[in-house]
């Protein structure tokens, strides 16, 4: 499956660079996937639970409210906060109980 | 001429304020690493968004927002000083109050009132009693984090919208080295419109989800939340680097007085034997 470079970068510093096959984001309108070689894209995400998967295996990050770019093959976040979680409800708990910083 | 036992406590807590000087010295030196390496993360942070926000703004029609609405006249102003919480760190805070100061006394006429808000302890003690308090946030300075300057941003927001007061400011230290930091006024609402010129607008295959104005919209109040959150990274690295350069110098200052403390006890010392000596040999001549 084909990847593309994701990086996700808050006040506080890099929280995640590396190629990834998908992800899932929290929109403001929605939660919304990308695959690679997506359009070029600018989208507000809010506060949720962001769901991608590196070679086969899922990861979920808590992030705050931010950006999403999509450019060239390459989808930057800057959000307020990322949190990596252990799975998925966990990451739900987790969204619950963040206050939102941004 | 004081006694050797004089000289020797002196010394005793000449060395005392050394071991003191050396450590916080040290500890500065750590902290300053940190808060540097601190700054160095947010930048990308903050390269990123500016881009983005120009970006945006060039795609779209005309930007108007009321965070970027000039008022005239301007009437009341609001000044936030960004200072340390201790001190020991020569004229860091003290400098820039007195610049700050120094600015409201050179702008009466012009506006109808000048309020002030803290970060920090010291900038606080020192207009405590000198002009009119708006805020003060404690217990921010010490560890910057996001979450202190939203809040700090959604007060300040807050009180531009509802015209309390027409154009607010930052003052605080420009962090250049460990050296040298520059006391600097900034005004931060309404954002400066530089913010958002200067960018190549995106082609029309771009989605945009909202649309490209809504997310400026929303991209400008994150803008004034990240830059209260660099001025405090900013202010931190310049406080640990004004405290290990005070540090540095009280140290060598009591490097100076140990040696010439050492050199007037041994001058002692010396002739206190000699008198004693001087003694025994006219005693022992006496008995002849």
């Amino acid at each position: 499956m084909s990847s593309f470079k994701l990086t996700i970068i808050t006040p506080e510093g890099t929280a995640f660079e590396n190629e990834v096959e998908s992800l899932v984001a929290p929109g403001s309108q929605g939660f919304f996937g990308i695959l690679a070689h997506h359009a070029p894209m600018v989208a507000n995400l809010k506060l949720g639970t962001l769901t991608l998967t590196q070679g086969g295996q899922a990861k979920y990050f808590v992030i705050g409210n931010g950006v999403l770019e999509v450019s060239d093959n390459e989808v930057s976040i800057l959000a307020g906060q990322a949190h990596l979680a252990h799975s998925f409800e966990e990451a739900q708990e987790t969204t619950k109980t963040t206050e939102e910083v941004f | 001429m004081p006694s050797l036992k004089e000289f020797d406590v002196k010394l005793a807590s000449l060395k005392n304020t050394r071991k003191m000087t050396k450590t916080m010295q040290m500890v500065s030196a750590s902290k300053l690493r940190r808060a540097q390496e601190a700054q160095k993360n947010a930048s990308r942070f903050a390269g990123r968004i500016q881009a983005l926000t120009s970006k945006l703004a060039a795609s779209i029609e005309s930007a108007s927002h009321p965070l970027l609405t000039r008022r005239q006249p301007v009437r009341n102003v609001l000044i936030i000083v960004f200072s340390s919480d201790k001190g020991l760190c020569a004229g860091f805070n003290n400098n820039l109050s007195k610049f700050v100061s120094t600015w409201i006394d050179e702008h009466p006429s012009q506006f109808g009132a000048i309020d002030l808000s803290f970060c920090g302890r010291r900038g606080f003690s020192f207009f405590k009693n000198r002009a009119s308090i708006k805020d003060h946030y404690e217990d921010v300075t010490n560890k910057p984090d996001f979450g202190s300057a939203y809040k700090i941003a959604q007060d300040i927001t807050a009180l531009f919208l509802e015209n309390n007061y027409d154009e607010i400011y930052i003052a605080y230290n420009v962090f250049k080295n460990a050296l040298t930091q520059t006391p600097t006024l900034k005004q931060i609402l309404p954002v400066e419109p530089q913010i958002i010129e200067g960018g190549t607008a995106l082609s029309h295959s771009y989605i945009f989800e909202p649309t490209a104005k809504e997310i400026l919209e929303d991209l400008l109040p994150k803008s004034v939340t990240f830059q209260l959150h660099y001025t405090l990274l900013e202010n931190a690295a310049g406080e640990h680097g004004a405290r290990m350069t005070a540090m540095d110098n009280a140290t060598n200052n009591a490097n100076k007085m140990i040696d010439h403390y050492t050199l007037l006890r041994n001058r002692a010392r010396q002739a206190a034997i000699t008198t004693e000596m001087i003694e025994i040999v006219s005693g022992a001549e006496a008995l002849r």
